[in-house]
């Protein structure tokens, strides 16, 4: 290929080199005409058959290749001509103009823009058909309470209904008439003559309609017709053709599908099969009415007599048992059979043991072996093996060339023996003369046979004579030659013809397999009759001998006995012989084509019988056994339909099976196992990982232990620390925040109030230093109450007399305040500032006992491990009640844990301050808050369905429902613009009217 | 409250003019429409000054329909629920939707806060006040005055019950104010209709009482015996003996929780659950003797007043005080809060009395002297605090506003007081001595308009029910209680912050550093190479290790970020046999 195609290149290029005209065109034909005109159609003449050549090499159509036509090529070379002066010698501007319009078109995009682009516009539709439902959309979303079905039935009750009803009265009437009259009432109502003379048609289009009404009603008559007469009709006849005509249809229906469609076929076949099933089951063929009548009819009728045995023998077909596909084809092999078998067998193995040719090894001979050749021997599928073939090839050759070798060997030995007897005989030429008369007959018999069966392939085998029908004849032929030539150079052979007549035939028969194999196999029909010959066959085979004097008999070679017996035997006797008796079996054929109860015929077959055990038991295909089922035998439409169905569904199965039908089974399997595995392997390890995992788990879990006695060592252990961490990040995420005690950090709580008010505190600056001593805050001057002295106090009562009171009080006061505020405040004081050290983080001591320590009670633990080995708590944020002095407050006792489990610790979807999500719940809905109306609206469910409405989705008449929703922007811009127009332009009308 | 001390001076300055001292407005934009005397008490009215009302509609173009009546603006003020969402904070488009329905939701809380404001022109009564002519005080009017002056309903809630012999009393009103319980230090137990003087029983418990209480209807009481704690019916019927409070000296009942709270004489605290019968918390707080306790209506905090000038603040829900505030220099004597909770009173020994911000803890607002330390206080639901010294009671009306140093009303009881409370819903102040009990009329104590869901005088059996069922319904949970309650709407910010530090380690995972020596190994297996191999390999080991449980305890809190997933490619039927997607 390469080779073609640089010499193709090599010769476009030259081409091309001459494919301009050089000078004027005339001079160049000329030119062509003068000089090189031969040589150029040659060269057209091989380019054309170049082409040709590499067309005929690539499989490939090459369509744009189209073959060159005009070329114009010159030999001497001359000045390149430009288009232009072309135009211009031709003088025409407008083409000049054209020319110089022409533009190159812009270069197709390649395949990746080509298709971005695509997306991009496939995108822009796709947006715009989306946005318009935008608005809508949006709408909808933010409605406050959406009640569906959204279309609401218009239940709005008209009471002034515009009826039409019939005036009854007289009165009524003249006061219609009047307002009629008088025009002030128009009656909209169309009468019952306008509506039909809306409805009128002209004359054309009545006509139409009926005509076309006429046609359909009446195909719809002959239609019904047609099948009221079909199923009327008793015919025999015409029911006969109609189902030829089915069968015929269905068949090339079938074929046609087989071919387009393998598993529309198959699945036709069946059907097929089902209706077989079914005929099985019911045996209506047998039992049915028109059966029955024609048993009655049988002894009278020939018809009926046939059509018995035609529904005879299609009942053994559907009551036979059918195999399954891998079993072999041919499997009508009864007990009777398989003795027969036995037997053959037997004889064989004896036959083989004389002839020195049994060996234990050799697989062909290995059945000899074997005491009941059985079905087992057969190959397991039904499809013969290539390999097979060629295996039994070899172990043939094998066979004959031990044969040659022993012949050879006893060819020396009769030499020995008989060197000086015998002279030369001229009996080869006898043999030839033979030879050429087997010839003929061999073809005057087939011609006899073509017109019998019809067999091609036997009869082209046959044609060609004995020269060259198969492999096998011919080297018979080369170990006859050889034996000639042993005894043309030793002269007379001995004469134990006897023992290698057998083996010859053996030969010869395998030369003929391929001719005879067919035939064989038509032995092994189903029928009757066959299985009778069988009988025969096998009977026969019981007496080899007998079957031998049987051949002996034969009338055509009466020689032979005479000559077997006499010692001095010649090879080419032998050869003769062989065909002589070629020839009787053509004849036994042909009379066994004639009549069945020929002797000869039986024999024939037993010979063929015993042949096929030895060589070829597996070697029958079902197809061709099919093939043969077809041809040979006078069947039915509707057997041969069937039987034909049959070889196709095998065949389908077959091609099905290669097609992926199979395939797909075994993806289903696949598809199953992949399944299993994944299972399997999803399972087997995630045990593994569980396990695994709890270990993993136990060992972070020891690891956490470890950490937590020395929890704080983070600086030293980063590694713990981060899978603490971790370990701790779960904890909090799982729990859910809700088991405060030990997960919050203490210190932190959640802001409160106080925070606030500690700002505000903070404004409050002035009054800061006298809060945070509480003995200051404590003297505060207080504003005396004019409050009644009770009984229980001595001094007088009195409202009058205050300032005298005052004073006395104050002294009284001021000796209470010296003693007992000093000692309560300080109480106070120490008491805060325990509270605050107890809530204040401690430093945390990690001193463990090691090397070099003493351990125990009251062990002092050195200076150096302490400093090392503590480790100071963060500070803590500053405490709320200190800017008050007078207050201790406990935040982890004020928000506790329970509140914490009420409480939210997570923002909600739309928030993203704390702050807005506190200010959303920050008022309450309830009845007893706020009124009832507000209450209602609050707490209004966001959508609402009516019971037992179907809710539709969303049609495009809601766009036109809510147009302005939907309204672009460049439309409502467009509008505004108008808008200020005609503004403008109204004012400028107003101006122009006040200039006037 | 901020410009209190300036009123103050004001207010004191009028009040040392002289004689002819009037009650003054109480504020800029309010006036007295209306003063009318009612059964010889003169009541004023007071409405809003139209002047200071903020015009919408300008005067020069009057509209013929304006619309609803403009709100009040402090009405508005005290019904504001603060600040709502900002929605300005949400920018991006995607939560276009969502910011439109907070908007609207802001619109429907102003709206709604709005019509709850002008929902007060449903309070018909309105609350008035005695005024006495010129040259007279009110504390000069005697209960016989008024008596004599009101209407024979309102003259018949004032009375006095002699009750000699089993005295010192306790006393207690229901929430609605229309039932009395009595109980005499000497066993003496008595619950009746006060209102209609309708006895519902009279027992002797034959132990002493030091303290009763009604529970959550009139069918049942607490009664604080000598030893433990009694509840009985309306019959008299004992019901339980609650033997796990023993010695109590102070009983206390919070009505939304259903908790039963007692103080001991041991310095215990007690909260029992009295709808389940179950003791939630005992608490030995310390602190001494404890005589001094009351409860905060505003968020159910127990206060207890201590020896040492303390007020200490509990919760059921800790074993330590919430806070504790320094009130006095002197052991506290008495505790009061108002019906809101906003303020609370205590009294020391040493003759002060002090007026706290109850929400802004350690704020004190005012400090009085008085003459005497007082030993019971009592709020009413107007704001009126009455003072029981000795056997004098003063009733000082606007004390959380700085009010004036003259007392309101002045009564005598001859013997000492030893209970006090203000009867919900009436102008009545009740009294409990040592020799008795006496009812008296304060004029313009009690809330005119009474709430019939919260609290119904006039309940009938079948609406008691109800309302016990309904209460019930709305049970608290006393896991609530603390010092600030609308913390439950609040968001727990640190177990929030907890939470995103959390997702964040889960959701990035830094493989930690891992530092492995391997083990030496002889016959030169720990070769520079060899012991290189080793440490890569268990290095790697466990990384993989923490990396696998990370992602296994993402998967498992739902952290993981689902992947878009292609749809799988459809075989028609056959998709049945698809392997299920497990979720």
């Amino acid at each position: 290929m390469t080779k073609v195609k640089t010499s193709t290149l090599r010769k476009k290029d030259e081409d091309d080199d001459s494919l301009f005209i050089t000078g004027p065109v005339g001079l160049a034909e000329e030119d062509l005409a003068g000089s090189g005109g031969e040589a150029e159609s040659d060269d057209e003449r091989a380019h054309g058959n170049l082409m040709n050549d590499i067309g005929k090499l690539s499989r490939k159509k090459r369509m744009g290749a189209a073959p060159r036509s005009v070329r114009f090529s010159t030999r001497e070379g001359g000045t390149k001509v430009n288009t232009d002066d072309i135009l211009k010698r031709i003088g025409m501007p407008e083409l000049e103009k054209g020319a110089k319009k022409l533009t190159t078109l812009s270069v197709p995009l390649e395949k990746v823009a080509l298709k971005r682009a695509k997306r991009a516009a496939g995108y822009d539709k796709v947006a715009c058909e989306s946005e318009k439902w935008a608005g809508l959309v949006h709408k909808r979303r933010t409605e406050e309470q959406l009640s569906f079905p959204l279309q609401q039935p218009d239940l709005r009750l008209y009471t002034a209904i515009k009826s039409d009803a019939k005036m009854r009265s007289d009165l009524e009437k003249e006061v219609y008439a009047l307002l009629q009259g008088a025009k002030l009432v128009e009656d909209k109502q169309e009468t019952n003559e306008m509506m039909a003379r809306k409805r009128a048609m002209s004359l054309e289009e009545l006509k139409e309609r009926n005509r076309t009404l006429w046609r359909e009603r009446e195909q719809r008559r002959r239609i019904q017709r047609k099948a009221w007469m079909q199923n009327k009709n008793k015919s025999r006849k015409f029911h006969r053709l109609l189902r030829k005509d089915r069968l015929k249809k269905q068949r090339a229906e079938l074929e046609e599908l087989q071919k387009s469609n393998p598993e529309a076929a198959l699945e036709k076949l069946e059907e097929l099969e089902r209706a077989r099933v079914q005929e099985r089951m019911t045996l209506r063929h047998k039992y049915s009415k028109w059966a029955h009548l024609q048993g009655m009819r049988v002894a009278r009728d020939e018809t009926a007599r046939n059509a018995l045995k035609e529904n005879q023998s299609m009942h053994q077909d559907l009551v036979a048992k059918r195999k399954t596909e891998d079993s072999s084809s041919d499997e009508e092999e009864d007990e009777e059979m398989l003795k027969e078998k036995l037997e053959s067998l037997r004889k064989e193995r004896q036959d083989a043991i004389e002839a020195g040719l049994f060996d234990p090894s050799n697989p062909w001979t290995a059945n000899l072996l074997r005491q009941a050749p059985g079905r087992a021997e057969e190959t397991p599928d039904g499809v013969i093996d290539d390999s097979f073939i060629n295996f039994k090839r070899f172990w043939d050759e094998v066979n004959r060339r031990r044969l040659i070798e022993k012949k050879a060997l006893e060819a020396l030995a009769e030499k020995e023996r008989q060197a000086q007897t015998n002279g030369k005989d001229d009996d080869d030429d006898e043999g030839e003369d033979h030879n050429d008369e087997g010839a003929e007959e061999t073809e005057e018999d087939d011609g006899k046979e073509m017109e019998e069966s019809g067999n091609e392939v036997n009869g082209e085998a046959e044609k060609t004579g004995g020269e060259v029908t198969g492999r096998k004849k011919k080297r018979a032929d080369k170990a006859k030659d050889s034996s000639e030539e042993g005894g043309t150079s030793n002269g007379k052979t001995d004469a134990k013809v006897d023992r290698e007549d057998p083996v010859k035939e053996d030969g010869s028969a395998g030369g003929d397999r391929k001719t005879t194999k067919k035939t064989k196999a038509k032995k092994k029909q189903k029928k009757q009759k066959n299985v009778d010959e069988n009988l025969k066959a096998s009977k026969d085979t019981t007496k080899p001998k007998k079957a031998k004097k049987n051949v002996k008999d034969d009338g055509n070679d009466a020689e032979n006995p005479e000559k077997s017996k006499t010692e001095g035997k010649t090879l080419a006797t032998r050869k003769q012989k062989v065909k002589k008796k070629e020839r009787a079996k053509k004849k036994g054929e042909k009379m066994a084509g004639k009549d069945d109860k020929q002797d000869n015929k039986s024999e024939e077959t037993g010979d063929e019988q015993k042949e096929q055990n030895g060589t070829e038991n597996k070697t029958d295909s079902k197809e061709s056994d099919d093939i043969e089922d077809l041809e040979d035998h006078l069947v039915t439409i509707d057997n041969m339909f069937s039987r034909a169905e049959m070889g196709l569904q095998r065949k389908l199965k077959r091609k099905l099976e290669k097609l992926g039908i199979d395939a797909k089974g075994k993806e289903w399997t696949v598809v199953k196992s992949k399944k299993k595995q994944k299972k399997t392997e999803s399972s087997l390890p995630k045990i593994e990982e569980f396990e695994f995992t709890a270990k993993n788990r136990e060992n972070i879990d020891e690891g956490l232990e470890h950490v937590r006695t020395l929890e704080d060592i983070d600086n030293l252990q980063q590694r713990s620390e981060d899978k603490d961490e971790l370990q701790k990040a779960v904890e909090v995420l799982r729990t859910d925040g809700k088991s405060k005690e030990g997960a919050g950090k203490p210190d932190k709580g959640p802001r409160q109030k106080g925070s606030e008010t500690n700002s505000q505190s903070d404004e409050k600056a002035p009054s800061k230093a006298a809060k945070l001593d509480p003995s200051k805050f404590l003297q505060v001057d207080a504003k005396v109450l004019r409050a009644a002295m009770p009984d229980t106090i001595s001094k007088g009562v009195g409202l009058d007399d205050d300032e005298e009171d005052d004073e006395e009080e104050d002294a009284d006061d001021v000796i209470q305040q010296a003693f007992a505020d000093d000692y309560l405040v300080d109480e106070f004081k120490s008491a805060k500032d325990e509270a605050i050290e107890r809530d204040k983080p401690k430093p945390l001591s990690l001193v463990l006992p090691g090397w070099g320590d003493w351990t125990g009670p009251n062990i002092r633990v050195s200076k150096r491990k302490k400093r090392r080995f503590t480790v100071n708590m963060p500070e803590p944020p500053p405490r709320k009640d200190s800017t008050l002095g007078n207050v201790i407050y406990n935040e982890k006792a004020d928000v506790h844990s329970n509140l914490r489990k009420a409480m939210v610790s997570e923002l909600p979807y739309p928030f993203s301050r704390v702050q807005d999500f506190e200010a959303s719940v920050r008022a309450p809905v309830g009845r007893m808050f706020v009124p009832e109306k507000q209450h209602q609206k609050l707490t209004m469910p966001p959508i609402v369905t009516k019971m037992g409405s179907v809710i539709e989705p969303m049609t495009e008449e809601e766009l036109l429902k809510n147009k302005d929703l939907y309204l672009v922007k460049q439309e409502r811009e467009e509008k505004l613009l108008a808008e200020r127009k005609r503004k403008k332009k109204l004012g400028k009308q107003a101006k122009r009217q006040k200039k006037v | 409250m901020e410009d209190s001390p300036s009123m103050q001076n004001s207010n004191t300055s009028g009040e040392s003019q002289g004689k002819d001292f009037k009650w003054q407005k109480r504020k800029g934009h309010w006036h007295a429409v209306k003063v009318e005397t009612k059964d010889g008490v003169k009541i004023k009215e007071f409405t809003h000054d139209p002047k200071s009302r903020p015009r919408k509609f300008p005067r020069d173009r009057p509209q013929k329909f304006p619309g609803r009546k403009p709100l009040d603006p402090s009405l508005q003020q005290k019904y504001s629920r603060g600040g709502g969402v900002e929605t300005s904070y949400v920018r991006n488009p995607k939560h276009r939707v969502m910011k439109n329905k907070l908007k609207k939701r802001e619109a429907k809380i102003k709206e709604a806060e709005e019509e709850t404001a002008r929902a007060e022109i449903l309070l018909t009564e309105s609350a008035g006040i005695m005024e006495t002519e010129e040259g007279s005080y009110t504390a000069n009017v005697t209960q016989r005055d008024i008596r004599n002056s009101v209407d024979i309903t309102t003259a018949a809630k004032g009375f006095e019950l002699v009750l000699k012999d089993f005295g010192p009393y306790k006393m207690h009103f229901t929430r609605n104010g229309r039932h009395l319980l009595l109980g005499g230090r000497k066993g003496h137990l008595a619950a009746f209709d006060w209102i209609t003087k309708k006895l519902h029983f009279e027992i002797n418990v034959m132990e002493s009482i030091h303290d009763i209480c009604w529970l959550h209807t009139e069918h049942m009481m607490a009664v604080a015996q000598k030893k433990w704690v009694y509840i009985y019916d309306n019959q008299g019927v004992e019901l339980h003996c609650l033997k796990k409070l023993a010695h109590v000296h102070k009983l206390e009942y919070l009505p939304y929780h259903f908790l039963l709270c007692t103080a001991g004489e041991t310095g215990f605290l007690n909260w029992l659950d009295i709808s389940l019968g179950q003791e939630l918390l005992t608490i030995q707080t310390g602190k001494g003797r404890l005589e001094v306790m009351r409860q905060n209506p505003y968020n159910a905090v127990i206060c207890c007043g201590h020896s040492n000038g303390t007020v200490t603040m509990w919760t059921p829900n800790e074993k330590e005080a919430v806070a504790s505030v320094l009130c006095h220099g002197s052991p506290v004597r008495a505790i009061e809060f108002d019906p809101a909770g906003r303020h609370f009173v205590t009294a020391g020994v040493n003759r002060e009395l002090k007026i706290w911000d109850a929400r802004n803890l350690g704020d004190c607002m005012y400090t009085y002297k008085i003459r005497m330390g007082a030993s019971t206080l009592a709020f009413s639901q107007k704001q009126m605090l009455a003072v029981g010294m000795g056997n004098v009671v003063e009733v000082y009306d606007r004390v959380t506003k700085g009010g004036f140093s003259w007392p309101y009303m002045h009564y005598d009881c001859k013997n000492s007081v030893t209970g006090m409370q203000y009867c919900p819903y009436e102008d009545i102040l009740g009294v409990s001595t040592y020799k008795g009990y006496s009812s008296l009329i304060i004029p313009g104590a009690g809330e005119p308009n009474f709430d019939a869901l919260e609290a119904n005088p006039y309940l009938s059996v079948s609406g008691r029910r109800e309302a016990e069922v309904k209460s019930l319904l709305g049970k608290v949970p006393y896991g609530l209680i603390t010092l600030d309650p609308s913390s439950i709407a609040q968001v727990d910010v640190p177990t929030l912050e907890e939470k995103l530090e959390a997702k964040k380690a889960l959701k990035y995972v830094r493989v930690p550093k891992v530092d492995v020596e391997p083990r030496y190994r002889m016959k030169g297996k720990s070769g520079s190479a060899q012991k290189f191999k080793r440490k890569q390999k268990t290095v790697d080991i466990k990384k993989r290790e923490y990396i696998r449980n990370a992602v296994i305890a993402r998967d498992e809190l739902g952290l993981k970020e689902e992947k878009q997933t292609k749809p799988k490619k459809s075989f028609g039927l056959l998709d049945r046999f698809h392997t299920k997607v497990q979720k």
